[in-house]
């Protein structure tokens, strides 16, 4: 499994969104992106996701391109967890985790006990098979984060890609459902995230890009790449990084 | 999975399916009992089964008449027209992501109802009478979504503001049609057509109103756990693997096909394909594999049943549109008062 970005653009008319973005992704690799508001971030998966078509550049999963992908051979691929999963109606989580393998399934036919057990065995992996009855709104925004994770788990595809995913959560689901994400990649699953929180980028990801301006500020590995200075570039605040029991953690200075 | 999860989670849906199947045939059955010429059940089932079987007839001609060329097409027809609004209303509804909408608020309907009076007034064929209907009825649906497609902002009034116009607009298109109907035979037999009624309805009916509806329900019958992940937001729907583009394509086609079939035969019969989707779904669960059957059940039911008491209940006939929406119309409020409530 690999993902290769070649040099890619996308933009509305001369108002370019993304410029010449090139990079790779790996198996097991766990890349958080971070950025301002509207630097591109959401264009970028969109592309990714194929939601949009790109002006210039290249997408290679396993070296084909991504326009020769068909919906559901792309769902095969890359799962999409958003920021808030909604639904104008209320399904069950059981449901709601089976529709995952809907691109696995023939085009007219109707998930089987095959899909169920794969539905189920999605559940289980993250502690949430008690909740299969219960609906979606009846649910915490943590476990809900949980239940799109197993429905894209269901998926079977290896690449996921989170826009946000900690974004409604309050602070102790916004670290339980981190860790939980972070503990994919040694299964095989390579991540792609975004986050407007730099320490779950030094706690939890191997690579981070920094998009500023449509471009690549900055991309590598975490510990290399963030610094108290590019957190002050980017951001436009003072910050010190401290660090604790080998962890680093955001320290912005207090205006006086 | 124990086998008990996997009983209480997949089986049970099937029992509720079973008992609304019951239902229907015995409302089905009931409604040949009903009417100003008494007939005996022993009498419907051996005319019925004489269809079937070379049986020597016992019974008089006016027996074997009623109940195969008035009482049959009547129950026939509500029972079809039942089923296709309901499944209408519970297709947009997904399609649309909004439970609120209905082939009535989205226009379809007023579309439909305009085509059809376009073409009484031309005197046009049976046929044409419902291509004209089907047209305008799916022109109704495509300006509204083209409308509501301008108002991102207000996702769930959009549809419905757009719908209120679309409809207002084809209602007044209508009116004129029976400004300029000449006032001896087109004009009344637009409006009680109108009114919603199935008091002149023929076996010719039944047999376009089964082939239309079974031609709108199979593609929705087979897409029907795809339909689920319509309700999705575009963006996670796709990434699921669908083509959605593709999909409401289809629902729309089907969905107004059946939308103006039951009007051209019943004219405007409203609120089922709003409260009959609404009841399915607080009854079963918001999953088209069981409340695409559900819905088709109660729907049909439902509307044997009104057509029944519409011509039962006084001595001259109470056109079923106005039934329908004298028990629709409240019925819909208790529903909303009661989710809202849960909230």
């Amino acid at each position: 499994m690999s993902l290769v970005v070649k040099n890619l653009s996308f933009g509305y008319s001369d108002n370019k969104v993304i410029e010449d973005i090139s990079f790779d992704i790996n198996k097991g690799d766990f890349i958080c992106v971070l950025g301002k508001n509207g630097v591109g971030k959401s264009t970028l998966f969109k592309l990714l996701l194929g939601f949009l078509k790109k002006q210039a550049g290249e997408i290679l999963i396993d070296n084909k391109s991504l326009d020769t992908f068909s919906r559901k051979e792309l769902a095969r691929e890359i799962a999409y967890i958003p920021q808030y999963s909604t639904s104008a109606f209320n399904y069950s989580v059981f449901d709601t985790v089976l529709m995952g393998t809907t691109c696995r399934l023939e085009p007219l036919a109707s998930p089987k006990a095959k899909e169920k057990q794969i539905a189920y065995e999605a559940l289980k992996k993250f502690d949430i098979a008690h909740l299969s009855h219960k609906y979606s709104d009846s649910i915490s925004g943590g476990e809900r984060q949980l239940v799109v994770l197993a429905r894209a788990i269901a998926q079977g595809s290896k690449i996921l890609i989170l826009d946000e995913p900690t974004a409604n959560l309050d602070y102790g689901n916004q670290f339980r459902v981190m860790q939980t994400i972070s503990q994919l990649k040694t299964q095989g699953y390579s991540i792609i995230l975004s986050t407007h929180n730099p320490e779950q980028a030094m706690w939890f990801s191997d690579k981070v890009m920094f998009l500023d301006d449509k471009k690549i500020l900055a991309y590598g590995a975490t510990q290399d790449i963030i610094t108290a200075d590019l957190l002050k570039q980017i951001y436009g605040i003072d910050i010190d990084l401290v660090e604790k029991d080998g962890r680093k953690l955001c320290f912005p200075r207090i205006q006086k | 999975m124990t086998k008990k999860e996997f009983k209480i989670h997949f089986n049970h849906p099937k029992v509720i399916v079973f008992l609304f199947f019951l239902l229907f045939l015995f409302v089905f059955f009931m409604s040949f009992f009903v009417g100003r010429y008494p007939i005996k059940p022993s009498q419907l089932i051996l005319v019925l089964l004489s269809k079937i079987f070379p049986i020597q007839p016992t019974w008089s001609p006016t027996v074997e008449s009623i109940i195969l060329n008035v009482r049959f097409p009547r129950i026939m027809s509500s029972a079809l027209i039942g089923a296709a609004l309901s499944i209408s209303g519970l297709s947009y509804q997904g399609m649309f992501k909004n439970p609120m909408v209905s082939p009535d608020v989205l226009g379809t309907s007023a579309g439909a109802g305009f085509g059809a009076s376009l073409g009484i007034l031309l005197g046009f064929s049976y046929l044409s009478i419902s291509l004209v209907s089907f047209t305008f009825g799916l022109i109704a649906v495509i300006l509204v979504t083209f409308i509501s497609s301008k108002l991102l902002n207000q996702k769930t009034l959009a549809l419905i503001l757009g719908g209120i116009m679309i409809s207002s607009l084809f209602t007044s298109a209508t009116s004129f049609v029976k400004l300029v109907a000449d006032t001896d035979n087109t004009l009344p037999a637009i409006t009680y057509w109108l009114m919603g009624s199935l008091a002149s309805v023929r076996k010719t009916d039944v047999y376009f109103l089964l082939i239309a509806t079974v031609i709108g329900l199979i593609p929705l019958v087979l897409l029907r756990w795809k339909l689920n992940l319509l309700t999705l937001d575009e963006d996670e729907a796709m990434s699921l693997g669908i083509n959605t583009t593709l999909l409401r394509k289809i629902v729309i086609l089907c969905a107004t096909l059946m939308t103006s079939a039951a009007i051209c035969v019943g004219g405007h019969i409203g609120w089922i394909g709003l409260v009959i989707p609404h009841f399915t779904r607080m009854v079963v669960g918001c999953d088209y594999r069981i409340s695409l059957p559900v819905s088709i059940l109660m729907g049909s039911t439902f509307l044997m049943l009104v057509d029944t008491i519409s011509r039962s209940l006084l001595t001259s006939e109470i056109p079923i549109g106005i039934l329908t929406s004298f028990i629709g119309a409240p019925f819909f409020l208790y529903l909303m008062i009661r989710e809202a409530k849960k909230v």
